[in-house]
């Protein structure tokens, strides 16, 4: 039985290799498919690390760890006690490792009222500890007029371009902030413009203050509390698991998690993941319709190279190859194009990726030369990344494709009968 | 609350030589004038903006600088609309969808009923004295009248927006005339005019106030007091929720 699915395969193999032109012009449509799938979603995922790096380091870290109900109610009654955040701190330091953490900080983070002489707009006030956040931060790294925050700062605070714009204001400005201290009082601030940022992302420029982390507690009455801990990591791949270790050492301690949650990024920005996520199944959709038009057309082929040896399927079958084996033959010929296109097609799109684009793709002729671009942070020039998750879909869909591009024609091959099939001209 | 009137009860007596610390005293007493003690009135807002204007009927209460009401009488389609101040918190009362609404911190911005106030003009709590230095900028007649004017700037680390404060007061009663507040890079950002001093309730107050926004010209919101009584016995109590929906 074994043997002759051996032969069946080897004279598969033989077929395919004997028709070199008809095999070849039949998978180039394949391999060129997948090759764009996968370049597409290496370019994809490249833009996805990117807007991950970039929404972690404005603060909200790879994980969070906030009090549970802070997500919802926004409320700084809703905080980390002091005590808890030095055992946060340390979990964090114990869990990760020297090489994994890039850095750890608490914050303040408020709902208010920016005011100026000539305006008022609800802001996203943070209260930033400079010394832990310069290295890290990404206003840091956007500021572009005056400087960011310094350890010694008071009353100085860093705005977004389109706070400074709305409210009219420029370096050395007044400010007033004001927002609900631990009281549930309103409080109010005054500090001076010091640096001005612009990050390309409208909510962030229009919307974001920040302040020394000293002087928000002061402000809010807060003590030594804090509304979050950010846990900034080197790499995204040991999120997951840093995160369970850490909510095991803070159980251990004696922090509820009732009092603390510990969130990876996904749960803590429900919004970026779902928005990556539908971008990516987007990606998949569109490519998928065009993976199914190039079946069709590796049908169309396997079909005709099926009709076109009638004769000498009929010879086969009166040589006494059953209905089964020429059939299995039939499927085995598509399969071995299939995969080895596939194969050819991955391998195609893995170099274009990394041997064209290894230094990134620059998409800045897009946009004119500028860096902002609808609701996102993009650096003009995206470095593809290949993710596992990705190649394991892309050989899934490359066997689903083979399998059944397969099927109808080695179906037709098994309705073949020895003595109509001797009748037909070769 | 800025925009009810209350005299103090100040004696009035002019000193014809305003040193610092009696420069202080006329502000904090001009002050006063505005924020007061208990009072009751009745007011009409008028809002003149570029593309419409409006007028409303309001009835106010106020106790001190912690608490105030404030209820729309006119027109018909806006009547028993209502604000409630208690502290630094603010709500309002929708009548048509009879739901009360607390303002949040970040709605302060605001603007109050359509005016050119905003919410945060309304809570605003400290004194004049407490968070500028007071310097008299200038004395004698302007516009044919005796004035003095004052020069309020921004104590080191006040939070308060404007770059310095010009108060003019008249100097035979004390009345204000005009404040003008700059941003902090000198340019004129809003004006009031104080005008119409009556005799209500046995006290000389402002009955007309203007706030004129200088970023929109030609648009201002006056507020005109028909009557006004004062020490009207009111506790804090009266300052309620249930207030705010149901009147008094």
């Amino acid at each position: 039985m074994m043997e002759r699915w051996v032969v069946v395969a080897r004279i598969a193999v033989r077929n395919v290799r004997r028709q070199l032109r008809r095999s070849v012009l039949t998978s180039s449509a394949m391999v060129l498919g997948i090759a764009l799938l996968m370049f597409v979603r290496a370019l994809e995922g490249g833009a996805h690390l990117m807007y991950v790096d970039t929404a972690t380091r404005m603060g909200t870290g790879h994980i969070a760890m906030e009090h549970p109900d802070y997500i919802g109610s926004q409320d700084v009654e809703d905080r980390i006690a002091g005590a808890d955040l030095d055992r946060a701190v340390q979990a964090v330091r114990a869990s990760a490792g020297p090489d994994e953490l890039v850095a750890v900080f608490p914050r303040v983070n408020v709902g208010g009222l920016a005011q100026s002489a000539s305006s008022s707009i609800p802001v996203r006030i943070g209260g930033v500890d400079p010394t832990l956040e310069r290295d890290v931060s990404f206003f840091a790294d956007k500021v572009v007029e005056g400087r960011y925050l310094e350890p010694d700062d008071r009353l100085e605070a860093i705005i977004g371009a389109g706070v400074a714009e709305r409210l009219r204001l420029e370096l050395g400005s007044r400010l007033v902030l004001m927002a609900a201290g631990s009281g549930g009082e309103l409080e109010s601030q005054l500090v001076l413009v010091t640096g001005i940022f612009r990050t390309g992302v409208p909510e962030v420029d229009r919307g974001v203050v920040q302040l020394p982390l000293a002087t928000a507690r002061e402000w809010l009455e807060l003590g030594d509390d804090a509304t979050s801990v950010s846990v900034i990591l080197s790499a995204d791949r040991r999120t997951e698991a840093i995160a369970s270790a850490i909510r095991q050492r803070l159980d251990q301690a004696g922090v509820a998690p009732e009092g603390l949650a510990v969130r990876p990024w996904w749960e803590a920005m429900p919004d970026l993941h779902a928005g990556l996520r539908a971008d990516a199944v987007q990606t998949y959709i569109m490519l998928l319709i065009l993976l199914a038009i190039v079946a069709l057309a590796v049908v169309n082929s396997i079909l005709m190279a099926v009709l076109n040896r009638t004769r000498e399927f009929g010879v086969l079958r009166a040589l006494g190859l059953n209905r089964r084996s020429v059939g299995g033959m039939v499927m085995a010929e598509g399969l071995i194009l299939t995969l080895a296109s596939g194969l050819a097609g991955m391998l195609l799109g893995l170099a274009i990726s990394v041997g064209l684009f290894r230094d990134g793709v620059d998409i800045s002729f897009l946009f004119g030369g500028d860096v902002a671009f609808a609701g996102a942070v993009v650096d003009p020039v995206i470095p593809p990344a290949i993710l596992a998750s990705d190649v394991i879909a892309i050989i899934s869909i490359v066997v689903a494709m083979g399998i059944l591009a397969t099927l109808y024609p080695a179906w037709q091959a098994t309705r073949i009968e020895p003595a109509e099939a001797m009748k037909t001209d070769e | 609350m800025v925009l009810l009137l209350a005299a103090a009860g100040a004696p009035a007596s002019a000193s014809a030589q305003a040193d610092a610390e009696a420069a202080r005293e006329i502000v904090r007493h001009v002050d006063d004038l505005l924020r007061g003690e208990s009072s009751h009135g009745r007011v009409t807002m008028e809002v003149v903006t570029e593309r419409w204007s409006r007028s409303m009927g309001m009835e106010m209460w106020s106790l001190g600088q912690d608490y105030s009401l404030v209820r729309v009488l006119s027109p018909a389609r806006e009547a028993g609309t209502a604000t409630l101040k208690v502290d630094r918190d603010i709500w309002n009362y929708l009548p048509r969808v009879d739901r009360t609404i607390k303002v949040p911190g970040a709605g302060m911005g605001g603007s109050w009923m359509g005016s050119h106030f905003t919410y945060d003009d309304l809570v605003r709590e400290s004194s004049l004295v407490d968070d500028y230095e007071v310097g008299v900028s200038f004395e004698g007649e302007r516009d044919g009248e005796e004035i003095w004017e004052f020069t309020l700037v921004p104590l080191p680390e006040a939070p308060v927006v404007w770059g310095r404060v010009e108060l003019e007061v008249r100097m035979d009663d004390r009345m204000p005339l005009q404040a003008r507040y700059y941003d902090d890079r000198g340019e004129l950002a809003r004006t009031m005019t104080f005008s119409r001093f009556r005799t209500m309730d046995g006290r000389l107050v402002p009955t007309e106030l203007s706030m004129y926004p200088e970023d929109k010209p030609g648009e201002r919101t006056t507020l005109l007091y028909e009557d006004l009584e004062f020490e009207t016995g009111l506790d804090a109590s009266f300052f309620s929720l249930q207030r705010l929906r149901d009147g008094p």
